[in-house]
């Protein structure tokens, strides 16, 4: 028994770890070294509570629903404009 | 012989004591690995090189210690088989060739999974199953990224079974979901499958961890198709997924998100990916970001863009900037700008095919681009009335329409305005009357127009949009909600309905999209129940002893 493997020398390998003190973020990349094909990476813990999914800032609007532009003055508008104005012209020529 | 012994000891004590998660912390694979590891390996290679000669070791250390009844005990065949399968796999593996190891590994799971099939005792091997498995679908994961290491196989299999051959990712899902479907379908004392302290019982409690690798690697291979089976089986047999932990609930949801979005399910993938996204860990940027990406696509389909509470957020970091100028060319019904947005011009649109979202976005958000192109011509073109009591209606017409549309044709095509020697001469500054002066006519380009790609043109590639193309553009939006209208074929127009009622033209005509898909998802019912995500306990009967009374009459009894 004394040469088997021991838990206590155990290297923290354990994927499905259910310490919630754990940190994740130590086992994340930051932000700015995220790969552009990085996939879906297995949580470096297992379970969290409400409290550990909360970030600060406004949490309350993430989705813009009414977002209809009425500005006409931009270039597209502008053109458009123009290009109605004479279609319309020569239909009365 | 130390080693050797004192771990066979051990192995049998954690099985008399049910210790199944020392029995994972020694049964692993994955380096790194303590030292033990090394030196049990090069003692099963100095002294049991024999199968037979290690199977009698063994069982004289592990014996199937029956009861004075004859019972079986708390060790099975199943477990020994697999046992002997891993001392072999530590005897034999050579980390250096990952192909041979995969194959190896992949043996050692499938009689893992054997051993875990036990009714009585099966249990115990639960962590060690799922850890196997995870390693397995590690490397299977790596291997596939690898052409080199698996070219060999590819020739051998091309051999043997033509095009019908199942990629090594592939084989691998199939040997996991066995696992997941012993979990899933075993059989417990209450139908719910949810025991008296509110959490899933016996296997069950393996059903996610199963589910999400096989659904990664599903995905990995581009065979998200058979998962099909996969999430009807989990609606019909699962305890509701809230009873597992967060990191199961999350990457679940996530899968079942994207599938829902391949499969053109965007409302129900953005409730999935939503409630994914909530449930993440703050910290966790990678997993967030991954979600985020099928959440603002599948948003950006049903007319909701990201706000700028995002730009805060670590996760989002470069994520809006490729998507804002969808959302900018969708505000303002610029085709020219949409196709530009998500085509190679954007530089995104690479970007935007690997992660599988570029044909759903050119496909459904164009959609909303003619809504928005529409209500701009009306914008343009309406002649609000003078009278407030006027009661004809507020028309949009169809023949404007295709004005906007074969101009922003000619502009794809590379047609310009030719340069006006007047305004030239003034070094690019715009005359002070230019307001009042006219624009010259657009020309194509000296060279010919500019060919366009199928997806590039506005109806099709080259195709110069026409009148019947224009009406069947808005009828499909009058069917998809996004116009509130009708159109009149006799005087070549689309008529507003119910301006007065709903405060003006533009907001009759054209209701908001989130809006209009909301109301209709709702109503459809997509909102309640999602394939896949068990929300409730189940009540209704399932799996128990069907009644046969007046089906199945003895032979000749009828």
């Amino acid at each position: 028994m004394s040469a088997a493997p021991q838990s206590g020398s155990a290297p923290t390998t354990n994927a499905t770890s259910s310490d919630k003190n754990a940190d994740p973020a130590k086992d994340t990349k930051p932000a700015a070294a995220l790969e552009e094909d990085d996939e879906f990476e297995d949580f470096p813990v297992e379970n969290w509570t409400q409290d550990d999914t909360e970030v600060p800032g406004d949490n309350t609007h993430l989705w813009e629903e009414s977002w209809d532009d009425d500005d006409t003055s931009e270039d597209f508008s502008a053109q458009l404009k123009e290009e109605l104005k004479k279609v319309e012209a020569s239909k009365k020529r | 012989m130390a080693i050797l012994d004192g771990f066979l000891t051990s192995i049998s004590g954690f099985l008399r004591t049910r210790d199944d998660l020392q029995l994972r912390l020694f049964l692993r694979v994955e380096p790194p690995l303590p030292e033990q590891f090394v030196q049990l390996s090069q003692e099963l290679k100095a002294s049991y090189r024999d199968g037979k000669v290690l199977e009698r070791h063994l069982t004289k250390l592990i014996p199937e210690n029956e009861d004075e009844y004859g019972e079986e005990g708390d060790v099975w065949p199943g477990f020994l088989a697999f046992m002997q399968e891993y001392l072999e796999f530590w005897r034999d593996v050579n980390f250096e060739d990952l192909l041979e190891t995969h194959s190896q590994l992949s043996s050692l799971v499938n009689s893992c999974i054997t051993a875990l099939s036990h009714a009585t005792h099966g249990i115990v091997m639960l962590p060690t199953a799922i850890q196997l498995s995870s390693n397995l679908a590690k490397l299977a994961m790596m291997l596939d990224k690898r052409p080199d290491l698996t070219r060999r196989l590819r020739q051998m299999a091309d051999v043997d079974q033509g095009e019908g051959r199942k990629t090594l990712v592939e084989g691998t899902a199939e040997s996991i979901q066995r696992a997941f479907t012993m979990c899933l379908t075993e059989r417990s004392s209450n139908r719910s499958g949810v025991g008296q302290d509110g959490k899933p019982e016996g296997k069950k409690i393996g059903i996610y961890s199963f589910a999400n690798m096989v659904l990664k690697l599903l995905f990995q291979c581009h065979k998200i198709g058979l998962a099909n089976q996969l999430y009807t089986n989990i609606s019909l047999h699962s305890p509701p997924l809230q009873l597992y932990p967060a990191s199961q609930r999350v990457t679940y949801l996530y899968y079942l998100g994207r599938f829902l979005f391949a499969n053109n399910h965007f409302y129900r993938a953005q409730l999935c990916l939503q409630s994914a996204y909530d449930q993440c860990h703050a910290q966790c940027v990678n997993q967030r970001r991954n979600i985020l990406i099928y959440l603002i696509s599948a948003n950006m389909i049903l007319g909701r863009f990201p706000s700028r509470a995002f730009m805060s957020r670590p996760e989002s970091k470069g994520l809006l900037e490729k998507f804002a100028p969808i959302s900018k060319a969708i505000r303002r019904g610029d085709m020219v700008a949409f196709k530009h947005a998500v085509g190679r011009e954007s530089g995104n649109d690479k970007w935007f095919f690997q992660k599988g979202v570029l044909l759903p976005l050119v496909s459904h958000c164009e959609v909303l681009v003619w809504r928005s192109l529409a209500r701009r011509v009306f914008l343009l073109t309406y002649q609000f009335p003078t009278d407030p009591n006027s009661r004809k209606a507020a028309t949009l017409d169809i023949m404007d329409l295709l004005t906007a549309a074969q101009y922003c044709q000619k502009v794809l095509e590379g047609w310009q305005r030719p340069v006006d020697a007047a305004v030239a001469m003034q070094s690019g500054r715009t005359h002070i009357n230019s307001i009042f002066m006219k624009f010259p006519d657009l020309v194509p380009p000296p060279t010919g127009p500019k060919r366009l790609g199928a997806q590039e043109g506005i109806i099709f590639g080259n195709k110069m949009p026409n009148i019947l193309e224009i009406e069947a553009v808005i009828a499909s939006l009058v069917q998809q909600n996004l116009l509130h209208g009708f159109i009149s074929y006799n005087q070549g127009k689309f008529a507003i309905l119910g301006a007065k009622q709903r405060g003006g033209p533009l907001n009759a005509g054209f209701p908001g999209v989130w809006e209009a898909v909301k109301t209709r998802a709702e109503r459809e019912g997509k909102a309640e129940e999602i394939p896949g995500w068990v929300q409730e306990e189940r009540t209704a009967p399932m799996g128990g002893v069907i009644n046969l009374t007046g089906i199945a009459r003895p032979v000749g009894g009828g």
